[in-house]
């Protein structure tokens, strides 16, 4: 699957490309807005990672254009700006997602999944990891078939948990994941991590082939048995 | 003391003196006019007693001022052969007492005899004179006031209106609200001068204000992405596997100090944005449900710390952007559990146009520093000291009244 990566900062550009590359997607990037707009022009990408600002003109002008030709490549907007006005104008032009820098890598795949299954199953989707099923339109997770009982907070976790599997997920981009603006509550460590304990449980009870590991000081780590 | 008392003293003190002044040369120059004018009619009648001297011989046996007002003895000296006028006190018999007269002493001759006139005429008394000269004044210097500190009254404050006007708009101008006062306008140079002089300071100010605003607005910005590079490097690492557990908890160390300025960043940035006004959007928010609603996010958090949460609320609709009264309302709960104790109790009111939220706490905070940036009450690690600034700036902004106050527990009310 390609992403193409629309970002001046070139470590910028290059941290993402390589975390996207480990997880086996095939990447390009493009430092400016000409060139953005060339590869565009030739190439179809399944996602398309835009800087709103860049040298030569605006993100959200490429992303009118891509419209315009009726591309259908998924859309996610990054922005240092932050502001509520950007995010809104990008997703009223059709993108699919916004993220304000700094964001966590973590966070980016699981956006990028987001988008790639919404295009690719078109609203059935369900996600099939060993024994445990995941509605996500519904928001219900199964294991062996049977309904597993889980809280918002607890499905948003596990939810986040699985995009990312396999990977170190970082504390506190889980934190801002599942509490986002609330993340910084100040014993918040203590209260994610009694969170993970009891989704844990739930599922150990459910016989889940499903693992939450605790890598102490830095975060979690979900493994498929 | 007021500018047009101090002048009406002012002139008041400068006219009586020179009302004293002038009535002292009045009194001379008056009384001397007097003399002259008794002296030319002392002169008329000398020269008529002596002309009828030629005729009626008999006159001058008149002496004494026995009848007549005048006298007219025989004198040898004729030196002395000159008019004088003197003002004196004689007795008079006719009048039988003694009286200040004017005087006159002529020496004429009358067939080679030699006599002295002397004729008198009565003289107002001088105390009378100055009594009547000092009344007088009195009445004119109290008439003079008068006028005085009528046209002070009137013309000083129809004069220095503008200034008062100006004085007035300064009184209620603040600098962050960026909207210049309208002075009024005046045709008097120094009033003009001085709207000048002030309107110039306060674009410089505001100059200095609104770059300063924008200054922490940018530097916020231009924060964004190294910070986003140097997260992600962070997590690039820890995702390569190659770290031994102590590194991992190095780098997770350095993260969260990261995510720390991250935040840290992400609420000058809100607060900057609040006080450059970028939030102009208002809706129809009802307080309580959106504070319902709120609730149900830290619902978790409260099951965590074991908090009691009591919610009265009624519906309270108020117009405000949709962001802001969500930071608003989420920042006071916030704020709320993170300073109750384990198993303690939270209140939420909501009652027509308060919001109050009170959480249980022995100590009263200072409640002049609360709301000041980068306050912290106690050492907390991962607080920013700008939840409450950011309140502040948001009831500033729409003017709603947020107080604080301590009664066997914190007390943070909103008056929308």
């Amino acid at each position: 699957m390609k992403i193409l990566i629309i970002e001046d900062e070139p470590d910028m550009s290059n941290n993402i490309a390589e975390y996207l590359r480990n997880e086996h997607y095939v990447v390009e990037q493009a430092f400016d807005y000409s060139t953005a707009l060339d590869k565009l022009a030739i190439y179809d990408y399944a996602c398309v990672l835009i800087d709103v600002t860049l040298p030569g003109g605006s993100g959200l002008q490429i992303l009118k254009e891509l419209k315009k030709e009726k591309k259908d490549d998924g859309v996610i907007i990054i922005s240092a700006k932050g502001s509520i006005d950007d995010r809104i104008t990008g997703l009223e032009l059709g993108a699919d997602d916004y993220l304000s820098k700094p964001f966590h890598l973590t966070e980016l795949l699981a956006r990028i999944r987001s988008v790639l299954r919404r295009r690719q199953f078109e609203g059935n989707n369900f996600v099939e990891e060993g024994n445990v099923k995941v509605d996500i339109a519904n928001r219900q997770v199964f294991v062996d078939e049977i309904l597993l009982n889980l809280n918002r907070k607890e499905y948003n976790v596990l939810w986040y948990l699985l995009a990312n599997k396999n990977k170190l997920v970082n504390k506190m981009a889980l934190a801002e994941h599942v509490w986002g603006d609330n993340a910084d509550l100040s014993d918040n460590f203590e209260f994610v991590y009694s969170q993970i304990k009891n989704l844990r449980k739930k599922l150990r009870d459910a016989g889940a082939d499903i693992e939450i590991e605790a890598i102490y000081g830095i975060g979690y780590k979900l493994e498929i048995k | 003391m007021k500018l047009f008392n101090k002048s009406s003293i002012y002139i008041a003190a400068s006219f009586l003196a020179v009302i004293s002044v002038w009535a002292f040369i009045f009194y001379f120059v008056i009384v001397n006019e007097m003399y002259d004018n008794l002296d030319d009619t002392l002169e008329d009648q000398a020269d008529l007693i002596i002309n009828k001297t030629h005729n009626d011989s008999s006159l001058l046996q008149l002496h004494g001022f026995q009848l007549e007002n005048f006298s007219i003895t025989d004198t040898t000296n004729v030196k002395g052969r000159k008019k004088s006028y003197v003002t004196t006190s004689i007795f008079l018999p006719y009048e039988n007492e003694v009286k200040e007269v004017r005087m006159l002493t002529q020496i004429f001759e009358i067939n080679g005899k030699f006599y002295t006139l002397k004729i008198i005429t009565s003289i107002v008394d001088t105390e009378d004179v100055v009594d009547v000269i000092i009344q007088s004044i009195f009445w004119l210097f109290i008439v003079t006031i008068f006028i005085v500190v009528l046209l002070n009254s009137v013309v000083l404050k129809r004069l220095w209106r503008p200034f008062y006007s100006t004085i007035n708009s300064l009184k209620t101008y603040q600098l962050d609200n960026s909207k210049l006062p309208d002075f009024q306008k005046s045709n008097i140079q120094e009033f003009k001068e001085l709207n000048r002089a002030l309107k110039l300071l306060f674009d410089k100010n505001l100059d200095i204000f609104n770059s300063q605003k924008q200054f922490i607005e940018n530097a916020s910005h231009e924060l964004q992405t190294p910070l986003a590079i140097a997260i992600n490097k962070l997590e690039l690492l820890t995702d390569s596997g190659n770290l031994s557990d102590n590194q991992l908890e190095q780098v997770g160390n350095a993260l969260e100090h990261l995510e720390r300025i991250t935040r840290l960043n992400k609420s000058l940035l809100l607060l900057s944005k609040i006080e450059n006004r970028q939030f102009n959007q208002q809706t129809a928010i009802d307080i309580s449900l959106l504070t319902r609603d709120i609730i149900a996010d830290f619902e978790q958090q409260l099951l965590f710390k074991e908090i009691k949460l009591n919610i009265k609320s009624e519906p309270s609709v108020q117009n405000l952007h949709e962001d802001l009264a969500r930071i608003l309302i989420t920042n006071l709960i916030k704020n709320a559990i993170v300073h109750t104790p384990q198993g303690d109790t939270i209140a939420i009111n909501i009652n027509g146009n308060v919001f109050s939220i009170s959480n249980s706490g022995t100590l009263a905070l200072d409640e002049t520093k609360i709301f000041s940036r980068f306050y912290k009450n106690i050492a907390s690690r991962n607080s920013t000291g700008l939840g409450l600034a950011i309140i502040k700036a948001i009831t500033d902004m729409y003017g709603f009244t947020l107080t604080y106050h301590f009664k066997n527990a914190h007390i943070f009310e909103i008056k929308f």
